[in-house]
Formats: structure tokens, sequence, C-alpha cells
């Protein structure tokens, strides 16, 4: 229950990489929105695959863009690697946000969602003990006043190769 | 003697804790180019009133606000007004001169770095300044709701009064 409650408590309020059960998690809090990133499962094996799962919590009153608008949607973009094939990030249904001083309706998350993406694991080279999955999670949100700069934040695991 | 000295320091006490006219804060100079090309500094550009407004292409609020902000420069230009839109994100640089077109401004576009939003703490957009005539800081607002461009044009008119 404690251990539950801290890495609840990590996962709010700092930068990291933390490990729980079977997923390497990547936790964040920015001014617009908290989330995790996780990876699972916990090893790389050659010829099998990662599912990676995002969960991202916006704050009161902010929203981010969905893909299908002028704006810019968030997304995690894997950097590439070659034993590394990320499929397409799933998203989730979004909402219609009336944006009234333009008369606009646009797809946005306003609630907390969750992006998965499979990531197929081709050949990993004999030697390679390790493999570092890297990428970033970018976004742009607004409030129901301004808009803020887009955000463009570093993910990173390390994860052991299992043969 | 010794209530004299008291009183003395009272006096000097009192005379620290008031405000003193301090020079009023002045907008960080730039030179930046311009979407026609030629650098422009500040200082280029400052009129009998300034307003300096951060941006970006995409930003929603900017573009709910610079109708009604392009009506104040059309507006009060005659009466002294200068302005000047920068734009804080580099990558959205090539989409200026359509997005400047389809709505038909005509405000000098400044083309910011990628230093700029730190170099002016820019954190979100729009944020407008608007200066005196010697670029210290009237007034300051971020963001943009239907209505604010009363109050904003309320100051222009201080501003430029007489």
């Amino acid at each position: 229950m404690l251990r539950s409650l801290l890495a609840s408590l990590l996962a709010c309020t700092t930068i990291g990489v933390t490990r729980a059960g079977a997923d390497v998690i990547v936790a964040r809090n920015t001014r617009h929105l908290s989330f995790t990133a996780s990876l699972s499962p916990d090893a790389v094996k050659p010829g099998g695959h990662l599912t990676l799962v995002v969960d991202v919590v916006p704050k009161k009153k902010m929203h981010v863009y969905a893909p299908g608008t002028t704006y810019r949607a968030i997304a995690v973009t894997l950097n590439a690697n070659r034993s590394l094939k990320p499929s397409k990030m799933n998203y989730p249904k979004p909402s219609i946000y009336l944006f009234a001083p333009l008369k606009e309706r646009v797809l946005v998350y306003t609630d907390p969602f969750k992006l998965t993406m499979n990531v197929a694991v081709g050949a990993v080279p004999a030697q390679t003990k390790q493999l570092r999955v890297s990428g970033t999670l970018s976004y742009q949100a607004c409030d129901d006043r301004v808009c803020y700069l887009p955000e463009s934040i570093p993910l990173e695991w390390t994860l052991p190769v299992r043969r | 003697m010794r209530v004299a000295a008291r009183l003395a320091c009272v006096i000097l006490l009192f005379a620290l804790a008031l405000p003193s006219p301090a020079a009023a804060e002045k907008l960080r100079p730039f030179k930046l180019k311009s979407l026609e090309g030629p650098e422009r500094t500040l200082s280029d550009v400052l009129g009998k009133a300034t307003l300096v407004v951060f941006f970006f292409p995409t930003c929603a609020y900017c573009n709910a606000a610079f109708p009604k902000v392009q009506k104040l420069y059309d507006t009060y230009r005659e009466q002294g007004l200068s302005m000047v839109w920068i734009n804080v994100l580099p990558d959205e640089q090539k989409l200026i001169p359509e997005w400047r077109t389809k709505h038909g401004y005509t405000v000098p576009v400044l083309l910011g770095g990628r230093s700029t939003p730190n170099e002016y703490k820019v954190r979100m957009t729009p944020t407008h300044y608007l200066l005196d005539g010697r670029g210290e800081i009237l007034s300051k607002q971020d963001g943009f709701n239907p209505g604010d461009e009363i109050r904003l044009e309320q100051e222009i008119q201080k501003a430029l009064a007489p």
C-alpha cells in the first residue's frame, strides 16, 4: 500500500525512471499536465514486442490537441533504433471543444486519457546487453485564456536484453 | 538629545519605507530579422506608444486577438501607435507569410529565435507589452478573451494622449 502510494507520488512530482511491477515508468509533472509513460515487458526479447502506454492527466482548465486539427497534436516520437519498429500511436476518442472567440470546434483532450503504441523488436546485435529506448512526448496546451508554448519532453528507458 | 536622535531614526526609517520613484522597467532591447528581411531593433520600432506582441501563428488565442489588435493598429497608427508582432516559434516561421496574407494583417512581424521566449520570459501567448516612447513598459497583458481589446484600447489612448 505504502509502496504504491510512494510510486504514485513519484509519478506525480518527479521526472525519472522507476520500476513498478513489470513496467518501466517515466513520470513527469509539467505546468499543463502530468503523465506516466511505461514500457512493458521490462526486458527486450529479439523478435518480440514492447507496449508503450502513456497516461496523461491534463490540469484544471487545460486542453491539449488531438490529431485531426490544424493545431499541434500530442504525440510520442521514438528516436530511430535499428532494433525497434514502432507502430502508429493509438489515440482515444477526443472531445470537441468549442473555441468561442473563433467559433471553432477543435478536437482536444481535457480529461485523463491514455496513448498506446506497439513497438516490434527486431534483431538485436549479439553483444548488446541493454537496449536504450528514447524519444519525446510533445504537445501544446491552452487553457481558457492563453496558449502555452509547445513542450517537448525527453523520454528514455534502458531495458535488459533477454534472449 | 536622545529623543531627537530617536525621532531622526524614525523619520529615516519611514522615508526608507516609502516607495521611491524608481525607474520604470524597460523592455529588453532586441535586434531581430523582419519578415521582409532587414533587421529591426526596438529603437527602430518605438513610436509615441508601441505595442509589442509575442505570438506564434498556430496559437488559437493569438488568432482570436489579432483581428482586434490589427484594428487598433489601423485606428491609432496615424496618432503615433507603433506595433510589432514577434514570432516565438522559429519552426512556425514558414507559416507566417501565408497566415498573414490570409488574415490581411499589415502589422510588421519580427522573427524571434530559439532564445527569444527565455529572454523575454514568454511562457504563453499572446503576450502584449505596451511601451511608452522610451521603451518603458506601461502595461503587460497575457492571453486574450473577447473584451480585452477594450481595455487595451483605453491604455493605448492614455499612452497617446498629449
